[in-house]
């Protein structure tokens, strides 16, 4: 498969469109880098709740769009634990590319 | 009345309530996308049918995708699917509270998540109402596994409408007393009659009663209702 088709890589493509979609809503000091290390949520800064929500509805769409797979992003620990998918750019993607597969294989 | 473009969600739209929520709004202007287990018979220009099951999050979630891409967005979410049961708690069999819980509960549950989602996206501000019961705040015997489930849905709903009010939505319930449908069917005339006797207004509601609260739930000028829970017949 075309490494641009992967479901890795179109995770990482649809959150860092996602991510240009938010970033005009955010303050200057909050804006979110498109960078797999790039901070999201937790306990050392990151996005507001709200905003998380956003970004995540964003993401869904845009995957949606791609895709035409309708998946849901949603973690127990997106807002407890530091160590959640949604610490990260790169872990959220990496999350999205797994439900990918998933909704794939479900069809 | 609606924009042209009000999109709205009915759940367990095939018959009953549901049904009645589906016509009664097309007909008020609103396009109407409603779901149900089983394929609807009620056909229109501005109404569209989707077998899904609220209790099948997958299926749910695929179902709001369809509202998206078939009508650009969501304004109004309409939870009415529901289950009921009246049975002494001692004879019911877990399975039965299961399904009551999943199809009241978690479809409740999950319907408002999928709604929220386009509700945000589309930027447009929403509305979403749920079905109660006046079997909760009445203590009614018999219906445990129901009330308690609908008792479940109140503090959804009360909850919801604090996580969305910034984003311009609001999350409000409307507790129907018994009407006359399916649901309450095979409950006998005598218990029925002894339920409206402890009823403020003593009579059977009716599917205009309900939509008469959800038309005020859902009209522009109620973007300061939320979290709030409309009991009917004055319980």
């Amino acid at each position: 498969m075309d490494d641009s088709k992967t479901p890795a890589a179109i995770a990482l493509r649809a959150l860092y469109a996602a991510i240009d979609e938010l970033n005009p809503e955010l303050a200057t000091d909050k804006q979110l880098v498109k960078d797999p290390a790039g901070k999201l949520f937790g306990e050392e800064g990151g996005l507001e709740s709200i905003d998380l929500v956003r970004l995540i509805v964003s993401y869904e769409f845009e995957i949606a769009d791609v895709t035409d797979l309708d998946i849901s992003i949603s973690d127990d620990r997106a807002m407890s634990d530091t160590s959640s998918h949604f610490s990260t750019v790169g872990g959220l993607a990496e999350y999205a590319a797994s439900l990918i597969r998933e909704e794939q294989d479900a069809r | 009345m609606p924009d042209e473009t009000n999109v709205m969600v009915v759940t367990g739209a095939r018959k009953g309530i549901g049904r009645y929520l589906a016509e009664y709004y097309v007909a008020r202007g609103y396009r109407v996308a409603g779901c149900s287990r089983s394929p609807s018979d009620f056909e229109h220009p501005n109404y569209s049918h989707y077998e899904a099951d609220v209790c099948d999050e997958r299926a749910m979630t695929r179902f709001f995708g369809r509202v998206r891409k078939d009508l650009g967005g969501l304004d109004v979410l309409i939870n009415n699917a529901g289950i009921a049961s009246m049975n002494h708690f001692v004879l019911t069999p877990t399975s039965t509270v299961r399904n009551i819980m999943e199809t009241n509960v978690l479809g409740t549950f999950t319907c408002c998540r999928e709604a929220v989602k386009l509700m945000v996206a589309t930027k447009r501000p929403g509305r979403i109402v749920n079905m109660a019961t006046v079997a909760t705040p009445l203590d009614l015997e018999g219906e445990a596994a129901y009330a308690a489930s609908k008792a479940a849905v109140v503090s959804l709903t009360r909850i919801l409408a604090r996580e969305v009010a910034e984003l311009g939505i609001t999350v409000n319930a409307v507790g129907p007393t018994p009407v006359e449908t399916d649901l309450i069917r095979s409950v006998s005339t005598e218990k029925m009659e002894a339920l409206l006797d402890r009823h403020p207004i003593r009579r059977y509601g009716t599917f205009a009663d309900i939509s008469n609260v959800i038309d005020f739930f859902i009209r522009p000028e109620s973007d300061f209702v939320t979290a709030q829970v409309l009991y009917l017949g004055g319980v």
